[in-house]
């Protein structure tokens, strides 16, 4: 069985042969186009840590991306969160080239429409669940009146909503997670990214954790979580192998072929 | 549409007040720099104040507010005698509390302590012809005895200078001296008298009795020779020239001196205690300083994970740098505020327990208080710069 890497297919025709194929290009919230990371080396040397990798990301779309540590995983969801800038090759969001936004109109672009969920929660310690929610709103254009009310609504909904003024150290760590989630899910974002959203839970608190992001996509968010657990990655229609920084396509089956 | 600004400061300061209240204790020993630096500043420049105060006042009652009006002189050099009605019109103007007359004394009129020293041996004693109270303007103090009154200016008695009373070997009322082949009884000795040296070596018997003993001098010895005009403060010289005014209505010459020369001293000592008490601000400040941006660059490094997930939620580098700013300046604002407090109690205490005035330089209270606040927004530019380069990824990576 051999593993076909969708770079190597041709720029022109974008299609790995899945559901996507079907949409044009232009629909497709995130594309990504022969796009690269490098860094340097510690003898200045190039060191390619994502090869170059072409693919699309459609709208509502749920996609796991799993692969060994060190693969690059991180590396290729900080390019699609618009973290990072790649190195060579285009990513576009919604038809427009990130690399050539700006630093102002990419924070704007995260601050509006983008979510994320860490594996270390990343909450800030000192301020209640509510207020850390709120801090995922502070650099839109919300009034602090709505933020706090959308933030209310989103711990509701992750099932928070009798802590809302519970600080991080008072919670357990699959509530904080949710307190993260409810942070990414305020802004009603189009796509939310999750960096081993689970990894800092247990097996059990892990799979609920999955389940409230599977939901939380249902209302129309894209979903992109990376993952070491095969069982969650499972759970995802599309599934993204990525190892030694080149990304394959994978289906329920296994390796898809080209 | 463009977040508004009121919402931007209010994020801001949000903020910066969750960052800073964050970790209490930190919070406190960085900006105990600030309040100490704001604290010695307006400690000092208060005890300062206080010092400065209670020594004006001190120069005051000396002699900055004395002015002595004496006959001027005309085109031709000759004394225009001063008009008999000049102490009571400089005793009508408002800034003027208290008028001393001096009448002119006898020509040639010798002291000695009596009749056995030899008319040659002189001892440079001047006599002074004064009017009852005259001595009160002059705000002098007796070592001994009392001043010449109402009640014995008709009678042949006399007060003593410091330094007269030392070169006639008298040392306590009751004495007899001799003045013009006349014999004096001394009433009282006079404390040293710095705000008008003069009457150190000088005598100084009763106008009513000078008059009555001369009478046929009593024209020369009626001519004012001296008034002294106890003012209250204020500018010295358009008090002189309101005195002039008052002395000689008619416009003839008169000359008004300073009795000393203060004012220069006064001057000089507001300059120099100000600005030590500044300098010293300004060093503690640079070192409060120093102490908020080490701090921030620890905060910094400590909070990389917060500020790669700001950056993740849609902070710029410039809402990261504007943040850590606020944060060194709102360090600085309470440490500032702080400082003033304390600084102000410090020197208000220490103004009451030397029974100085408690003055405070109030306009300078939110002077330093704004230099603090500067000096925080100074002390966080760098860290904050180190905060904003921080690319997302790395400061995600960071924690």
């Amino acid at each position: 069985m051999s593993a076909t890497p969708i770079t190597k297919l041709p720029a022109a025709s974008t299609g790995t042969g899945d559901s996507r194929q079907e949409e044009p290009e232009g629909n497709a919230l995130l594309t990504l186009d022969h796009v690269t990371k490098a860094f340097t080396g510690k003898d200045g040397s190039p060191l390619e840590i994502l090869h170059p990798t072409t693919l699309n990301i459609g709208h509502g779309e749920r996609i796991a991306i799993v692969g060994p540590s060190g693969s690059g995983k991180s590396t290729l969801l900080s390019l699609l969160g618009t973290l990072d800038m790649p190195t060579s090759g285009t990513l576009r969001y919604d038809g427009e080239n990130v690399a050539a936004m700006g630093e102002r109109r990419r924070s704007e672009l995260r601050a509006e429409r983008i979510g994320f969920v860490f594996q270390q929660f990343h909450l800030i310690a000192t301020v209640s669940a509510l207020e850390n929610v709120m801090t995922g709103l502070q650099y839109t254009d919300l009034p602090r009146r709505e933020r706090r009310e959308r933030a209310a609504e989103a711990l509701e909904q992750v099932g928070l909503g009798e802590r809302l003024h519970h600080r991080p150290s008072q919670l357990s760590g699959g509530e904080q997670q949710r307190v993260a989630i409810a942070r990414a899910l305020a802004k009603q974002p189009d796509i939310i990214f999750a960096d081993e959203p689970t990894g800092a839970l247990d097996t059990d608190t892990g799979h609920a954790i999955i389940e409230l992001l599977l939901r939380a996509a249902d209302q129309g968010a894209s979903l992109v979580v990376v993952t070491h657990d095969p069982n969650i990655a499972a759970r995802f229609p599309r599934r993204l192998h990525i190892q030694d920084g080149m990304v394959t396509e994978l289906d329920e089956g296994g390796v898809r072929h080209a | 549409m463009r977040k508004p600004f009121a919402t931007r400061i209010a994020d801001l300061l949000h903020a910066a007040w969750i960052g800073a209240t964050g970790r209490v204790s930190r919070t406190i020993l960085a900006s105990l720099g600030i309040a100490l630096g704001v604290a010695a500043y307006v400690a000092l420049s208060g005890i300062a104040a206080s010092n400065q105060a209670a020594l004006l006042a001190r120069l005051d009652a000396l002699g900055a507010n004395l002015q002595v009006v004496a006959p001027g002189q005309d085109a031709t050099g000759q004394p225009v005698p001063l008009p008999s009605y000049a102490p009571d019109t400089i005793a009508r103007q408002s800034a003027v509390e208290r008028v001393g007359v001096f009448l002119t004394p006898p020509a040639s009129a010798q002291v000695f302590k009596n009749e056995l020293v030899p008319k040659t041996n002189g001892n440079a004693l001047a006599v002074a012809v004064m009017r009852p109270g005259a001595l009160k303007a002059v705000d002098v103090s007796f070592a001994q005895g009392r001043g010449i009154d109402a009640r014995n200016e008709n009678l042949p008695v006399a007060v003593l200078g410091s330094e007269a009373a030392y070169r006639l070997g008298v040392n306590e009322p009751g004495d007899r001296i001799l003045i013009d082949n006349e014999w004096y009884g001394v009433i009282g000795i006079l404390d040293p008298v710095p705000q008008a040296q003069a009457f150190n070596a000088s005598v100084i018997i009763g106008a009513q009795w000078a008059l009555d003993h001369y009478p046929d001098r009593a024209e020369s010895i009626g001519a004012i020779s001296r008034i002294y005009v106890r003012t209250t403060p204020g500018d010295a010289e358009s008090l002189r020239r309101m005195i002039a005014h008052a002395a000689n209505l008619t416009g003839g010459n008169v000359s008004v001196t300073a009795s000393a020369d203060l004012s220069q001293a006064r001057n000089a000592t507001n300059d120099s205690l100000t600005t030590l008490g500044l300098m010293i601000g300004v060093i503690a400040l640079a070192v409060g300083g120093m102490s908020i941006a080490n701090m921030m660059i620890v905060t910094v490094m400590e909070r990389r994970g917060e500020i790669g997930l700001r950056r993740a939620l849609g902070a710029t580098p410039g809402n990261i740098r504007l943040q850590f700013v606020a944060e060194a300046a709102l360090l600085s604002a309470i440490g500032g505020l702080a400082g003033v407090a304390i600084g102000a109690g410090a020197a208000m205490s220490v103004a009451i327990g030397a029974g100085q005035p408690t003055v405070l330089d109030w306009a300078g209270l939110p002077m330093a208080w704004g230099a603090a606040v500067l000096v925080g927004i100074l002390a966080g530019l760098y860290p904050a710069s180190r905060a904003a380069r921080l690319t997302p990824t790395e400061a995600l990576r960071g924690e």
